[in-house]
């Protein structure tokens, strides 16, 4: 593998089994410096056997790890490395028998890196430091894991569904903090199912299904791979054989009223020549043409509806 | 970060050790209250032939017979051979349970994987303050007994006593080592204490086989009982042997190994961590099958109420812990039965002086001495009621706090079904139970006597083990009833065992001082005289006792039924 010191994280064709079951496999990646980086995907598609693989906390069958600019065969042989890593497990229960200041003083003392953040996290996630761990609430011990993984201002944040149990308010303002990590030129790798809070935040996304990656890019060229949509108005009815056109993927009828027909048309990703469509669809009399935004959660879900061979297919 | 790890680790086993230095300091003060003098010491060391006595004592009573049958005999005999003998194997496979599958099953692990610490520091951090913890424990319990000593005015032996300690400090690591292994292979502490105890109770029954047939002897080098056994340095003052090596040997190799395979696998469960080899047979799959099957019971309880079968499900652990322990407590009553005139007087005078045992005899003293039967009955029914009564504590307090614990509460009081349906099918998982568990002692009881020759008496074994039965659904009734009295759910536990713990020290205060004979008509033990309903058959007295046992049953029934109806953290 050629290291690239641009990039914070490389993987390259990690491949993860669980005995005989599938985490991940052949899965690479590559992170810059100072990114947003959003790792989509479902209940089990892999996402947390990747961060561990990354850590080191599960050992890879196979592929290539590095960090920071380092190949990592063994994690022991550079553990000063994680000094520079802030990480927030996925599921996680706190000690029980800890408060919050107590517990957040035990994982200051596994680093020499000293918490600079650690006021500042506590004041703006609003946490109290004084309250015992047994009583607190989901929302509270995801505050407490966000707070250890981040109060040493890592170069690298490693978040595994940091909003999960989060309110609304302290959601806003974990992005708030995560926009400011990088504008200092911190890097945020996080896994999320949560389609909005990726779009809104991440640079980059890349999303994964059954272990595979099945695609990896700019935020901002998402859109551009999400099937076009139509919203059209006919003044006759569309017949069900219009979908034989190579233009035309699907048709759903939204109304039929008073000689009005509205539907949505979905054209084919390969084919989406607007004005070939036009052509065909002038002779239904268009009365209304509405072309909607397309968003990060219809790609999503695009994704996750079709078939998994045809995604690698449309990736290569 | 050693100083955090310090504290860490006291504070998630603290009372572990709290407990053992309670127990350990309880014990000799224990041992002084139940000193039955000299006489009482002559009679314990009569009854050597018996093979209960040879598990903890072995052949080193034969040599003391003529030695001073004083209280230091007496407390080395009862504290180091029997209670510290087993005490400490216990504490040993229990803290290494404790550690890092707690650890692993939390994510806490995780967040230690990621900091810029070697793995296996995780693994050392555990093992070394364990280790200080139990050092500082062990020297706190041999300052006790020091005073202990001092205040008694008996004679204490420094060195012996330090061997003793050095021997036990050893078997705890011993076990703890199993447990340690066992548990972090599997991320699973239950499984790792599971073997650990096996392994435990697998010495006793090398111990017991060979006290049956002496033939066997060589056994005993596959028993590590044998190599951490006390006797001879406390008794006849020997150095502490060589064999004590092979323990230790063991241990370091176990935890080489523990640490070893921690740094090598992944913190996963054993069958995940099986890399690759059904991968090309099977061919990728991702999803992850359950292939567990429902037990028989499980699938008929659930066609009775799925409340019952979940509640089986949840003390089935606990529920063959108790199996388990009532085959030990059959297999050690007919393995301690006396044999002959001799050995039957021996057991009197043993039971006439000794208040605790007083206390389960009941003052039925004569019974004894009238049939040999007599010292079957009080020790299988005398102490049978010690398991139930825990097992009583235990299923209480789970049936109380389980679903809070477990955070499992507003799943069910989402679902359709109300609060005293909920009781009740629960309890009805329970009286199971405790049915399956009476079932197996009449089977084998019965069977023990027709090996040694006795079958008289059998209808009313069978009316006491039902009695046990209804005093033990008495006794659990009442504790949830006290249990839902009690308005903040965190205190329901302790004031759960503060109850059983006053219900015990009341039905044994009276037989150190008649003054305090009042105290026991408190106590739902002194309606529980087993001994007496079976040695002297069914009598007026009894069914007052059932009487009393009823009413607080229907009580504490009604009780529940009326307070589940009202709140829902009555549940």
């Amino acid at each position: 593998m050629e290291l690239n010191n641009n990039f914070v994280i490389e993987l390259e064709n990690l491949t993860k089994y669980y005995g005989k079951y599938r985490g991940i496999e052949n899965l690479s990646l590559q992170i810059k410096k100072g990114t947003i980086y959003g790792f989509l995907g479902p209940n089990g598609a892999g996402k947390t056997t990747t961060l561990r693989c990354l850590l080191g906390i599960l050992h890879p069958n196979s592929g290539n790890i590095s960090v920071f600019g380092e190949k990592i065969d063994r994690w022991e042989a550079n553990i000063d490395l994680k000094e520079k890593i802030g990480y927030l497990p996925g599921e996680f229960e706190l000690y029980r028998h800890f408060t919050v200041k107590q517990i957040l003083d035990y994982f200051e003392s596994l680093r020499k890196r000293p918490a600079v953040l650690r006021e500042k996290l506590i004041t703006e996630l609003d946490l109290d430091e004084s309250r015992s761990v047994s009583q607190l609430s989901k929302g509270n011990k995801q505050k407490v894991g966000l707070v250890q993984a981040l109060m040493h201002n890592p170069d690298l944040v490693i978040l595994d569904e940091p909003t999960s149990g989060l309110d609304p308010l302290i959601q806003h303002r974990l992005y708030l903090i995560l926009k400011e990590l990088r504008k200092s030129g911190r890097t945020i790798f996080f896994s999320s199912h949560n389609l909005s809070e990726v779009q809104k935040i991440a640079d980059e996304v890349a999303i994964i299904k059954d272990g595979f990656l099945v695609s990896h890019d700019r935020i901002a060229d998402l859109s551009l791979k999400v099937q076009q949509k139509l919203n059209i108005t006919t003044k006759i009815p569309i017949p069900a054989t219009i979908c034989e056109s190579p233009l035309i993927n699907r048709y759903d009828q939204i109304y039929s009223m008073n000689g009005d027909h509205r539907y949505q048309i979905w054209l084919h990703r390969q084919n989406q020549n607007l004005s070939k469509v036009f052509g065909l669809l002038e002779e239904f009399q268009l009365l209304d043409v509405a072309l909607p935004e397309s968003s990060v959660e219809e790609y999503f879900i695009q994704y996750y509806s079709e078939n998994k061979e045809e995604h690698r297919d449309v990736d290569k | 970060m050693w100083i955090s790890s310090f504290k860490l680790i006291w504070r998630q086993t603290k009372y572990t050790y709290l407990l053992l230095l309670f127990i350990g300091v309880a014990g000799s003060w224990l041992c002084y209250f139940t000193y039955p003098g000299e006489e009482g010491v002559r009679g314990f060391l009569g009854m050597e032939d018996t093979p209960f006595m040879e598990i903890f004592f072995g052949d080193i009573l034969d040599s003391l017979n003529s030695g001073d049958p004083g209280l230091y005999l007496y407390f080395v005999l009862l504290y180091f051979m029997a209670y510290a003998a087993i005490l400490f194997p216990f504490i040993g496979l229990w803290l290494g349970g404790a550690g890092i599958s707690e650890e692993i099953q939390s994510s806490m692990s995780d967040i230690f994987f990621a900091s810029p610490q070697k793995k296996h520091n995780l693994l050392h951090r555990h093992l070394i303050i364990h280790a200080i913890l139990l050092t500082l424990v062990v020297s706190v319990l041999y300052i006790q007994i020091h005073i202990f000593f001092e205040l008694t005015g008996s004679s204490f032996n420094y060195s012996r006593i330090l061997n003793a300690f050095a021997i036990l400090w050893v078997s705890s690591i011993f076990f703890f080592s199993i447990s340690f292994l066992i548990s972090t292979l599997t991320v699973r502490n239950d499984i790792g204490r599971g073997v650990a105890g096996l392994v435990l109770l697998g010495g006793y029954l090398i111990q017991m086989l060979i006290s049956f047939n002496p033939s066997l002897s060589d056994l005993k080098y596959l028993n590590p009982l044998f190599y951490t056994e006390t006797t001879s340095s406390l008794l006849l003052g020997d150095p502490i042997q060589s064999e004590i090596i092979i323990p230790l040997v063991i241990s370091i190799s176990f935890l080489a190994l523990t640490v070893i395979i921690f740094r090598i696998r992944d913190p996963l469960p054993l069958d995940l961590n099986i890399k690759r080899r059904f991968r090309n047979k099977i061919g990728n799959e991702n999803k992850f099958k359950s292939e567990t099957k429902d037990g028989i019971i499980y699938t008929l309880l659930k066609r009775i109420s799925p409340i019952t079968a979940e509640q089986w499900a949840a003390d089935k652990l606990i529920f063959l812990i108790f199996f388990g322990l009532s085959i030990f407590s059959i297999l050690s009553i007919i393995g301690g039965f006396p044999q002959g005139e001799e050995g039957m007087n021996q057991l009197v005078t043993l039971y006439q002086n000794n208040p605790i045992a007083k206390s389960i005899m009941r003052d039925h003293n004569d019974l004894i001495t009238s049939d040999s039967l007599g010292a079957i009955y009080p020790q299988f029914y005398g102490y049978s009621w010690i398991y139930f009564f825990f097992l009583v504590i235990i299923a209480a307090g789970r049936i109380i706090t389980r679903d809070l614990d477990g955070k499992t509460l507003d799943l069910i009081m989402g679902c359709p079904i109300n609060s005293q349906r909920k009781i009740f099918y629960r309890v009805i998982a329970i009286i199971l139970q405790v049915t399956f568990i009476a079932a197996f002692m009449i089977i084998s009881l019965i069977g023990g006597e027709i090996i040694l020759g006795i079958q008289s008496k059998i209808p009313e074994q069978l009316l006491a083990i039902l009695v046990i039965s209804f005093v033990y659904l008495s006794l659990l009734t009442c504790m949830i009833a006290i249990g839902i009295a009690i308005p903040k759910p965190r205190f329901r536990k302790p004031v759960i065992y503060g109850f059983a713990g006053i219900t015990i020290i009341f039905s044994i205060l009276p037989y150190f001082s008649k003054d305090l004979l009042l105290l026991q008509y408190f106590s739902l033990l002194y309606y529980l005289d087993l001994v007496g309903l079976v040695a002297y058959s069914y009598s007026f007295e009894y069914l007052n006792h059932l009487f009393v046992l009823v009413g607080v049953f229907a009580i504490s029934v009604l009780f529940i039924w009326n307070r589940s109806e009202k709140s829902i953290h009555a549940w």
